[in-house]
């Protein structure tokens, strides 16, 4: 066992810091979170900077126009752009973290050349049209139907959680295409073009008060049938492609978030209050800090653990579910601590004029959220469970 | 970057394991009724074990600490008694105990109370306190043995007064001692909680309730993959430490091996919980097995450093971290 960067991961972290450290200083400060044109922008302009300095699609095949990072240079990639504030993946989520390596993988020649150098260059946002009302976790249930016309696809229906939706140039969608024998043997992955007519887009509120994803209505949208990626009821297992690129490193830069944000609740907490003592002289705040920072010890070996097995096998592995379902836990149970120390503080999104009260009640709110979205925690103890123990299914 | 075994570490431990079979089958430990068998202990010393973290120098393996890591897995696997924890750490410092013929237990005084355990069994003891790791030999001893110690196999007393002992390490050398020692009982609990969790699985795949195995409920099915996500975790950590240990450049020593001992301790004493709660009211009976991963689990979590220590030191070093930025 071996902690170490080898001389080319080294040299790689080198190069990486250099250039970060030329261009995050040139990036303006970040627009407000329901400007979503700003956010567009702001976050197309970062792609565009990394595409520029060769660290566009860091993780991707290099025949694609990716860097081809092993798992380990991925890793030095998330940590160090995190620890220089760089910005986030943001709009180009979906593009560069599902559409682009599913259509990188299982595309046809036209479609690489088409979509792919969009993606790195920073030029057309995505979305996802995977979920429905009627299909959250049972996924397989979809019911978006297409219907073949010549050369179209006409599709009709409902798609949920969509984010970026008000933005997006181009959806990942998932469609019912058959209605006979097992449903997820009747469903077919799709590019649809956001400016096709029939597409409504209408934008769900939070519960933090901010619109991060809508609700897409399709009415006899048309999509040509050189959309289709993979074959006509075969888009479960496309789907099934995109989801492995989910896994992995994907919650890195999180991970690396919530160690900051312990830190400045611990800061918090240690300013003398009224009485002159501070909430940090009491025994069971320091117990419960030591307990939550050797918890996120944990998930940072964790994450290394299944890095080092992605570099023997090639694959993610399935050790995502299991640092998903503790890291979403840890993540809501830092945020109870943080009540604890915000006090009346709050009460009020600004912190009563506390910008570090204001992130923690911003962090707290946004919590709720991690044990939900990208398979809920009561999914990945089924998958773990089913998958990893080899329990059998549930008999219905 | 690298954090999987290699051959020669699993080889190493499937021999170990191999000699746990023979030696130290749960019903050969409790048919022994909380005694060591010197003829089992003396098959473990010819295998090496004791010597894994003993340099060359004094006939020792001297080997990367990764070996001890994966072989105490093993030990608490199988429960082998808990000395053998005691042993691999001590060797460095006792020739008698790296040879295997003594078996000594290592303890700390808290809350005035300095318990020995297997005082029938030990030839020494080593008692730590802050200035030093001090040995005392057993003819020293007085100890008063507890009629029915919490763990059936581990006889346990408390010393009446306590003797001065020969002080074997003091100082950095102590500090690294006690690294060991708490990353080698971390390793002990990692096997107890992959362990008891086996059992549970094992158990809730073959046992019928409704017409079905209770191994397909949810209800079920969810404390067993938080047990799998309890053990992952802290073997993850364990091993980070155990690479830390051998190089301490690549981290935070002292954090690493804090935060292996606390996750170890949950995951074995949480686990342990879980798979008495699977086993349902058989769990709660003495035929079956579970308890008596539970009650090691608490036993080989106390050592030098209390879960409530670790949480206040990792307390402290995640302060000095957070002015730091």
């Amino acid at each position: 066992m071996d902690l170490r960067f080898s001389p080319a991961e080294e040299a790689f972290r080198r190069e990486l810091v250099a250039w970060l450290s030329v261009e995050v200083p040139k990036v303006g400060p970040p627009p407000d979170k329901d400007d979503w044109d700003g956010r567009r922008k702001f976050d197309l302009a970062w792609q565009r900077r990394l595409f520029d300095g060769g660290f566009a699609g860091i993780d991707w095949p290099k025949d694609v126009g990716g860097r081809g990072a092993s798992p380990v240079e991925q890793m030095i990639y998330l940590s160090e752009s995190e620890k220089a504030h760089a910005p986030y993946v943001g709009v180009n989520f979906v593009g560069l973290l599902h559409a682009g390596p599913t259509i990188a993988t299982l595309g046809t020649t036209e479609q690489k050349n088409r979509y792919l150098p969009e993606i790195l260059m920073g030029n057309e946002v995505w979305c996802q049209g995977f979920s429905e009302p009627s299909a959250g976790s049972d996924l397989a249930a979809l019911e978006t139907k297409a219907i073949r016309d010549g050369d179209e696809y006409v599709v009709s229906g409902q798609k949920i959680w969509t984010s970026h939706a008000q933005v997006a140039d181009l959806c990942e969608l998932l469609v019912r295409t058959s209605k006979e024998g097992p449903k997820h043997k009747g469903i077919t992955w799709l590019i649809m073009d956001m400016r096709s007519p029939g597409i409504e887009v209408r934008p769900l509120k939070t519960i933090g008060g901010s619109t991060e994803f809508s609700e897409v209505f399709l009415n006899e949208v048309r999509i040509p049938i050189e959309n289709r990626v993979g074959k006509e009821n075969e888009g479960w297992k496309v789907a099934m492609v995109t989801f492995s690129f989910e896994r992995g490193t994907a919650f890195l830069s999180d991970l690396i978030r919530s160690r900051e944000l312990l830190k400045s609740l611990v800061q918090l907490s240690s300013i003398p209050g009224k009485s002159g003592k501070a909430k940090w002289e009491s025994d069971a705040l320091r117990q419960q800090v030591g307990l939550l920072s050797g918890e996120l010890d944990g998930l940072w070996s964790l994450t290394r653990r299944n890095i080092s097995q992605a570099s023997k096998d090639g694959v993610p592995g399935i050790g995502g579910s299991v640092f998903k379902l503790y890291y979403s836990e840890l993540r809501q149970r830092i945020s109870d601590l943080a009540i604890k120390v915000l006090g009346q503080r709050l009460m009020s999104y600004d912190g009563f004029g506390d910008p570090v009260a204001t992130e923690h009640v911003e962090a707290y709110i946004y919590s709720i959220s991690m044990t939900i979205a990208a398979g809920t925690s009561q999914v990945q103890r089924n998958i773990i469970a089913e998958r990893i123990l080899g329990l059998p299914k549930e008999s219905l | 970057m690298n954090l999987d075994l290699t051959h020669e570490e699993i080889e190493f431990s499937q021999t170990v394991e191999d000699i746990c079979k023979r030696n130290f089958a749960i019903d050969q430990l409790r048919a022994s009724k909380g005694t060591i068998n010197r003829l089992a202990w003396n098959v473990l010393g010819d295998s090496g074990v004791f010597g894994l973290c003993a340099p060359e120098s004094i006939s020792g393996l001297g080997l990367p600490i990764s070996y001890a890591i994966v072989v105490c897995e093993t030990m608490g696997r199988f429960l082998v008694p808990k000395p053998v924890i005691d042993s691999i750490s001590l060797a460095p410092h006792v020739r008698e105990v790296l040879s295997g013929a003594w078996i000594c237990s290592v303890t700390s005084e808290s809350d005035g109370l300095v318990v020995v355990e297997h005082y029938s069994d030990i030839d020494a003891l080593a008692l730590y306190r802050s200035k030093g790791l001090e040995l005392i030999d057993f003819a020293d001893l007085d100890v008063i043995g507890a009629q029915i110690p919490l763990d059936p196999l581990c006889p346990v007393g408390r010393l009446e007064d306590i003797p001065t002992g020969r002080v074997i390490c003091k100082g950095a050398e102590l500090t690294d001692f006690i690294y060991r020692h708490e990353i080698l009982r971390s390793a002990y609990l990692v096997g107890i909680a992959s362990q008891v969790l086996e059992l549970a699985v094992q158990y809730a795949k073959s046992r019928n309730q409704f017409s079905r195995p209770i191994g397909s409920f949810q209800a079920i099915k969810h404390l067993l993959a938080d047990g799998l996500v309890r053990a992952e975790l802290a073997r993850a950590q364990l091993y980070v430490a155990g690479v830390t240990f051998d190089e301490p450049e690549c981290g935070n020593l002292e954090r690493a091996v804090y935060s292996a001992k606390l996750l170890a301790t949950q995951a074995a004493v949480t686990n342990s919980r879980t798979a008495i709660q699977v086993f349902g009211g058989m769990g709660f009976t003495w035929e079956v097995d579970v308890h008596l991963f539970l009650k090691r689990a608490l036993l080989v979590s106390g050592g030098l450093v209390s879960s409530e220590e670790c949480c206040e030191l990792l307390a402290g070093s995640f302060y000095e971290e957070s002015l730091s930025d």
